[in-house]
């Protein structure tokens, strides 16, 4: 029996009760997405691969829902996964011409523990090449264009996995965030996304691009269905080595008297400045969200994190060191692309020229540069001096406020083509987001309203920051914004 | 500033070819980060310590070996080079 359904309103809780009634099947359910699918990627281009073992996954969760057995939440959910996290017997390629072929052998940690919630893996999502970009304009196999205008771009590097989810072609999906990398284009979408606390997902088969940096984190329609994504794929793994079980957070929580910061460096509230250039429409929808969250009883704090204005800086210089060290492993010996030379010198200059993009060579010979003798002190110790000044620097803001709060990004989604030729400017659009991965914080974008230009409306994101492993607060205070502005 | 003779020797450390045209594009392109990134001279931090990871060597007991060879046919079939089992590379001079 099917009904129609309206996939812009459904949520995880609702599909799941529908699911658990018997009033839509989990392969009805996938069917609707798959026929969006159909219709949408020709323009968008959010997917590099569409799974031909959705329905065959779908059939399983029914065959068990038919049995009486009891499901989770998460099952038959049709979600899209970044193309940088390994499933077993599939293509993951990073969106780079390095790995085209290469096929996973071995499920992350992320995708275990939803195979256990048996959720149904729609298909491999479109990325910046190696997580590499704002804009998923250097993925090695085309961009994704933005739902809400095809000539601008959907963020980025998880622009892919941003668009699928705005454009209805999947309820959810995971991303990964090295310095935005979910935030940005989920802003740019109009959709949530959520990168945890450094340590609170396991990085395991997620391609590494910047150890330190790097975290796994969902996007979806509602905070809820971000959190309940989240508590799915976080936990202490032994593989990982850098994940943490944290000692519980029952921190109380209570809108009257919340103390919300606005750095001054982000979001001057006097609108006299401030480091990046703010959109006017941006800036007033941000404005519009600080008034409503002061009527409804928060305590907003103007604050100063003089650190700020050098987090962009030492964010890379330490990324890239950090991704020169990552992608030395592509060499083309024991998988991926390979392009012999005459000798094994050759063997490798051929494979990684071949098989890398600009943005990619670019930032492996910038990693390369910061960290080579003469310049290894004046440029890596010292970002991570100015990193280790950033953290103290929220740490006694933490003590003064609960949460911080700034737009996503400066401006709405720009236009395809516009920010490549300085790499620069592509830079800049991670200037509000970067700070949380240098810092280890969680933080949240939500979208929060839109921006005019040329006639269309583009999404702005309004960002949440709460202290390390505080991400209740971040649900807590999304959820209410969410539900009530 | 960085010279093309720099670009080449990162090129050359960091194995990856550079066409000259590429070569030159990318030189344009660090000096331009470099300039972006040369901010960082200003910040006072000498008396800062290095950020350092909060966990250290994290290791597990050496026990419990996986079963020898249990996952050597499905790594060895994406060998690009190949023979008689072993993985292929040139000579190493």
């Amino acid at each position: 029996m099917i009904m129609q359904i309206d996939l812009s309103g459904l949520t995880i809780k609702k599909a799941h009760e529908s699911l658990q009634n018997g009033e839509i099947s989990c392969c009805e359910l996938l069917s609707f997405y798959q026929a969006n699918i159909k219709k949408r990627e020709p323009d968008l281009h959010a997917f590099l691969e569409i799974f031909d073992d959705a329905y065959e996954q779908a059939e399983k969760v029914d065959e068990k829902i038919k049995n009486g057995q009891k499901v989770s939440m998460l099952a038959g959910i049709p979600l899209a996964i970044k193309d940088n996290m390994l499933i077993t017997g599939k293509k993951c390629s990073a969106g780079s011409k390095m790995l085209e072929n290469y096929t996973a052998v071995y499920d992350a940690a992320v995708i275990e523990k939803l195979k256990k919630e048996d959720l149904v893996f729609v298909g491999r999502t479109n990325m910046d090449e190696f997580a590499m970009g704002s804009s998923t304009e250097h993925s090695a196999f085309g961009l994704t264009k933005n739902p809400y205008d095809k000539e601008r771009v959907a963020g980025g590097s998880s622009g892919g996995s941003a668009a699928a989810v705005a454009g209805q072609e999947c309820l959810a999906s995971l991303g990964s965030d090295t310095g935005g990398s979910i935030r940005q284009p989920a802003a740019f979408c109009g959709v949530v996304g959520m990168k945890p606390t450094y340590g609170m997902v396991s990085r395991r088969g997620l391609m590494a691009m910047a150890s330190s940096l790097d975290q796994i984190g969902p996007f979806a329609k509602t905070v809820e269905d971000v959190e309940i994504i989240f508590n799915a794929i976080k936990g202490r793994d032994p593989a990982d080595s850098t994940t943490v079980e944290p000692s519980i957070q029952n921190s109380k929580f209570e809108i009257k008297n919340l103390r919300i910061g606005v750095p001054m460096e982000f979001f001057p509230l006097d609108a006299s400045g401030g480091m990046a250039g703010i959109d006017a429409d941006v800036y007033k929808n941000t404005q519009q969200a600080i008034d409503f969250l002061k009527n409804a009883g928060c305590e907003i704090k103007e604050i100063s994190i003089p650190s700020l204005e050098y987090s962009l800086a030492a964010y890379y210089i330490l990324m890239p060191a950090e991704v020169s060290s990552n992608l030395s492993r592509y060499d083309g010996i024991r998988y991926g692309f390979k392009k012999g030379g005459k000798d094994l010198f050759g063997d490798y200059i051929n494979t990684r020229e071949g098989g890398f993009g600009r943005e990619a060579s670019r930032r492996i010979l910038l990693g390369t540069y910061v960290l080579s003798a003469g310049y290894y002190d004046a440029y890596y110790t010292k970002a991570q001096k100015v990193r280790r000044l950033i953290r103290d620097d929220f740490k006694k803001v933490f003590n003064e406020v609960d949460i911080i709060l700034s737009p996503t990004t400066p401006t709405p989604a720009f236009k395809a083509g516009e920010r490549m030729a300085d790499p620069v400017e592509m830079y800049m659009a991670d200037i509000f987001t970067i700070p949380a991965n240098l810092t280890g914080l969680p933080a949240i974008s939500l979208p929060n309203g839109f921006c005019e230009k040329d006639g269309k409306r583009l999404p702005s994101g309004l960002q949440l920051m709460a202290p390390w492993f505080e991400e209740g607060r971040l649900f807590r205070l999304g959820k209410y914004f969410e539900n009530n502005f | 500033m960085i010279t093309k003779k720099e670009i080449k020797k990162l090129s050359e450390l960091a194995r990856v070819g550079l066409a000259d045209s590429e070569a030159e594009k990318l030189q344009k392109d660090l000096v331009n980060i470099l300039d972006f990134i040369s901010k960082l001279k200003e910040a006072q931090v000498s008396e800062i310590e290095e950020e350092m990871p909060e966990l250290r060597n994290v290791l597990r007991d050496d026990e419990s070996p996986h079963e020898s060879a249990e996952n050597t046919a499905i790594l060895m079939k994406q060998v690009p080079d190949q023979e008689k089992g072993y993985v292929k590379v040139k000579k190493i001079r």
